[in-house]
């Protein structure tokens, strides 16, 4: 199961994630982050620290949003990561690809660098 | 340890618990940290695996789950009396373009020490064996 949450800051969208984010559940955020990708939010913050389970399908939802924000000159960056998800992030090296911040105010923080 | 499920992905968690269960008492008892996130990953891209390609619906077959524990290592093997899958042929992705898909084998790979496939015939399951050599957490720091 997958919860998962929308707030604002400022121009800075940040995405918090409960639950798992594996092939049963990638579909359900997949509508949100076409809808970030057209209305052109280009500033993402995934909160992960309460994300229990991700798999190689979860790892690609967040890669293709990564993918088509940077397309518009932003960025997205991780906040909380934590147990299983860290595993597969460090694995993967998506530690190299995304910048990793221990919480959501640090990531939105460099966001207003 | 055996038990078998239907081939679904809403089945993949409770053994996924199982499996995650029994490696942090593991850990608990000196192997190494993180086992439990890393065998239970490596199931769960296997698993994943098989709902998509081993059965064609409308048939639903099931998977088969064993996992056998001995001093020096951990054998989960997955059986399903699907389709065969081409595993030897499937090739690492290249992860400085960030793919979106194709990851499943290579996080299996990566998390366990041995894997192999042997597909089925008639009467016999395609069995997916993946080992994972137990070390201590001590010997896990000095590497």
């Amino acid at each position: 199961m997958l919860e998962f949450h929308q707030e604002d800051l400022g121009d800075t969208v940040v995405l918090k994630l409960k639950g798992n984010l594996d092939a049963l559940t990638a579909p359900e955020l997949r509508p949100t982050i076409d809808e970030l990708v057209s209305s052109r939010r280009t500033q993402v913050i995934f909160d992960l620290g309460e994300l229990t389970l991700i798999d190689s399908s979860g790892v690609g939802a967040i890669v293709s949003l990564f993918k088509r924000v940077r397309l518009l000159g932003g960025d997205v960056k991780i906040a909380c990561l934590t147990n299983q998800p860290k595993e597969i992030f460090r694995l993967l090296r998506l530690d190299r690809a995304f910048e990793l911040f221990e919480t959501v105010e640090q990531a939105a923080e460099k966001f207003k660098k | 340890m055996s038990i078998t499920v239907p081939c679904a992905l809403r089945y993949r968690d409770p053994v996924g618990a199982l499996l995650l269960s029994v490696c942090q008492q593991l850990e608990h008892n000196g192997a190494e940290t993180g086992l439990g996130f890393q065998v239970v990953s490596a199931f769960n891209e296997a698993f994943n695996n098989l709902t998509q390609y081993a059965y064609e619906p409308p048939t639903r077959g099931v998977v088969d789950v064993e996992l056998t524990i001995a001093d020096s290592e951990l054998e989960l093997t997955l059986l399903d009396s699907g389709k065969t899958f081409e595993f030897e042929t499937v090739t690492d992705p290249d992860l400085n373009v960030l793919p979106e898909t194709g990851l499943g084998i290579f996080i299996i790979r990566s998390f366990m020490t041995d894997v192999s496939y042997e597909p089925g015939d008639e009467g016999r399951k395609n069995r997916l064996r993946m080992v994972r050599r137990l070390e201590s957490a001590d010997a896990a720091r000095n590497d």
